[in-house]
């Protein structure tokens, strides 16, 4: 078992301390005024972002190098003393979850990335000029959910995980808040609901079993009464899928899109990666088995629901913000559907491994798909379809980041997404459920549709292209790294497969 | 095993509580009241501090003393963070001010038990002594109204903006929402605390 020592994680961090400081100018306008001139501040201007962006890199430096212990079976263990005798903030990262943080840090480094690239691209391309400071509250906010995200999933004890998962959402309120304070309110009201729903299962599991400790689970809940065991399953379960199916969303994503592009996304995007990852967490223990059959429903429900319906709006979106937005609804659906095939007894384990790929995967096809929608719209001053064209001459690079990012999100070989749908619907033909199989392709059909329309019509169409300002190098940088990464782990899918098969030999295998 | 006797005083103080909670609920549901709801919401944490005083008389080892004191002390941190603001509406045309939000925000989240509050680790506190001592419908009960309590929120915050905070108020302001957010990341102080009033009361 490996351990982590406190000291080096309070020295790595200690590191980032300086960066904080500087940040604060940007994050406390009016402390910045009375210390540093108009010159100073404006060069500081950067510092919120470049510290997330450092912390992104941290993170994915410490998982990188936490991943070899705990792909080769064992748990990763970080103890922080947090009360005396309620709990304990214990972190333990197994490989599920050490690869959802990943994705977590993955997803928020080219985030804070292109919020750089926003702002270089002066006062046309932000809201209040080139010191834009609600930007920098922003990165603050966005920073602070995935910090909560992955705390919820390394978490070894479920009050911990509730507490986690709510500050995740009540950051996400903020975010949202800040330019829409009605429309934010619905992640207060979801964190009330998902946590008194988490908080009420792990204190009913606690009253039987003495204990809310997630690495014991398996062995403490056979000693508890069949009926509440299925209550305390179903409180879960119901405490996590709004989280999956990326519910929130389906109202206001798209109205959200005249801002920043990828700031709607990061509020869906970090739903479904913590949801799908706590969910996959807990599933193979005896604390989801109980309640399989409303789980495997309600799952199949929702997913097919924000599959097609996510699928369809991508289909009609007339510019490609809200195309990007509906696509990456689509996305839970995928995962819903894989939790809820792999809730059949006889479910082979590829449906459950490609939910599991999904969690790495999605994040990175849809935030290729952002990134275009965010590239054109700073470049041309507009992503609405009908007033684009031709741009495949002027602006190849985006062209064929939406053909890899969306071609990829639909399963087209050999891009990444690929595997996880040969997984899938491999897995139901195999378990003997051929027309969810045939939906599923139904479904990936319309998605090929879908990129492909928008592909024709914003690239290929005969119209002269719109005039374009230079392109940022951030953004530009960022495309091309999306766009090859999408490539080489659809060529080369041999460490993914290989990671998510120890999942299963590992996290997954827990059985009482 | 028959059901353990529950004492009269504990009945009594469950029932008050109990009444207690669902009228101040009930009250601070009603679509006119985003303005007194908050008030309809501190007297329904006043109900929750009297399930933890039912939980301690039913059973002295339980947790409720302790509880009702986190309880307290989250409500207390609340109202003196409330008594931060100016009276009078403010103005559609008024600026809206980060910290006077902030404020009015933190008050709902401590009242409602949501992280990263003081609050969230009293109401688990209390969930945990409710059903400690077998109580489990009333821990129910006390999550309903908790949930409930959710939907004035969502009206008062998304309200026109409060009066902005100037001078000493905004300063002390700044102290208490610091003071309720250290406290809900790092609860052990308070923990402490209440632990020490349960052990002088238990002792008195």
């Amino acid at each position: 078992m490996a351990t982590v020592q406190q000291n080096t994680l309070i020295l790595v961090w200690l590191c980032v301390l300086p960066f904080f400081v500087a940040g604060c100018a940007a994050l406390f306008p009016r402390l910045s005024i009375r210390f540093h001139s108009e010159a100073e501040r404006v060069a500081m201007a950067w510092a919120p972002f470049s510290l997330a962006a450092l912390a992104c890199i941290m993170g994915v430096g410490l998982t990188a190098s936490l991943l070899p212990p705990a792909l080769a079976g064992n748990p990763v263990i970080a103890d922080y003393w947090w009360t005396q005798d309620l709990y304990h903030f214990r972190l333990q990262g197994d490989a599920l979850s050490l690869l959802a943080v990943f994705a977590v840090y993955a997803l928020g480094f080219p985030l804070h990335l292109h919020l750089v690239g926003l702002r270089e691209a002066g006062p046309a391309a932000t809201d209040r000029g080139p010191i834009d400071h609600t930007g920098a509250h922003r990165a603050a906010l966005i920073l602070a959910a995935q910090g909560c995200a992955i705390a919820a999933l390394l978490s070894a004890d479920l009050i911990v995980l509730v507490f986690s998962v709510q500050v995740a959402l009540i950051c996400l309120w903020g975010l949202v808040s800040i330019t829409m304070p009605q429309r934010g309110l619905r992640f207060l009201l979801l964190a009330q609901v998902c946590g008194l729903l988490l908080l009420g299962g792990a204190l009913l599991m606690w009253r039987q079993v003495g204990d809310t400790s997630i690495q014991a689970l398996p062995l403490l809940l056979l000693s508890m009464n069949p009926s509440v065991l299925r209550l305390v399953s179903v409180l879960i379960l119901l405490g996590l899928l709004p989280l999956i199916s990326g519910a929130p969303a389906y109202g206001w994503l798209s109205s959200l899109l005249p801002l920043k592009r990828s700031i709607p996304m990061a509020p869906a995007t970090l739903l479904v990666i913590m949801g799908t990852a706590l969910m996959l967490r807990l599933l193979p223990g005896v604390l989801l088995l109980p309640g399989l059959p409303t789980f495997a429903a309600l799952c199949l429900v929702l997913g097919l629901f924000s599959l097609w319906w996510g699928g369809l709006r991508a289909w009609i979106a007339t510019d490609m913000g809200a195309f990007a937005a509906w696509l990456t609804v689509a996305q839970s659906g995928y995962v819903l559907v894989a939790l809820a095939a792999a809730s059949s007894p006889n479910a082979p384990p590829a449906v459950l491994q490609a939910a599991a790929m999904q969690i790495l995967l999605a994040p990175l096809a849809a935030l290729t798909i952002w990134s275009v929608a965010s590239y054109v719209a700073t470049r041309t001053g507009s992503d609405a379809l009908p007033g684009i064209s031709g741009m495949i001459k002027t602006m190849p690079l985006a062209g064929v980041a939406l053909l890899a990012g969306g071609l990829s999100l639909a399963g087209v070989p050999p891009l990444a997404g690929f595997h996880v749908q040969r997984l899938l619907i491999g897995g139901l033909f195999a378990d003997a459920r051929p027309a969810l199989g045939v939906v599923v392709i139904l479904a990936d059909l319309l998605l090929v549709a879908a990129v492909l329309g928008v592909f024709r019509q914003a690239f290929l169409r005969g119209e002269p292209p719109p005039p374009a300002a230079p392109a940022s190098p951030w953004l530009s940088g960022q495309l091309a790294l999306l766009t090859v990464g999408i490539a080489l782990i659809g060529l080369w899918p041999g460490p993914l497969i290989h990671w998510t098969e120890v999942i299963f030999r590992t996290a997954l295998s827990v059985t009482p | 095993m028959s059901p353990p006797v529950i004492s009269a005083p504990a009945i009594a103080a469950v029932v008050v509580g109990g009444l207690l909670l669902l009228v101040a609920t009930v009250m601070a549901l009603r679509p006119k009241a985003v303005t007194s709801s908050v008030g309809w919401l501190i007297i329904a944490t006043f109900a929750y501090c009297i399930f933890g005083l039912a939980a301690a008389m039913q059973l002295r080892e339980s947790d409720g003393l302790r509880a009702a004191a986190m309880q307290f002390l989250a409500l207390a941190l609340a109202v003196v963070l409330l008594l931060q603001y100016q009276p009078g509406p403010a103005s559609e045309e008024a600026p809206r001010q980060g910290l006077a939000s902030t404020a009015r925000a933190v008050v709902w989240l401590t009242l409602l038990g949501i992280p990263p509050t003081v609050g969230f680790h009293a109401k688990v506190m209390l969930y945990r002594s409710l059903l400690s001592v077998g109580w489990g419908g009333m821990a129910a009960l006390a999550m309903a109204a908790a949930a409930a309590g959710v939907l004035p929120a969502l009206s008062a915050i998304g309200s026109r903006p409060p009066l902005p905070l100037r001078g000493a108020r905004a300063v002390f302001a700044v102290v208490v929402i610091a003071l309720i957010v250290i406290l809900g990341i790092y609860p052990q102080p308070a923990i402490s605390l209440a632990g020490l009033v349960q052990n002088l009361v238990k002792s008195g």
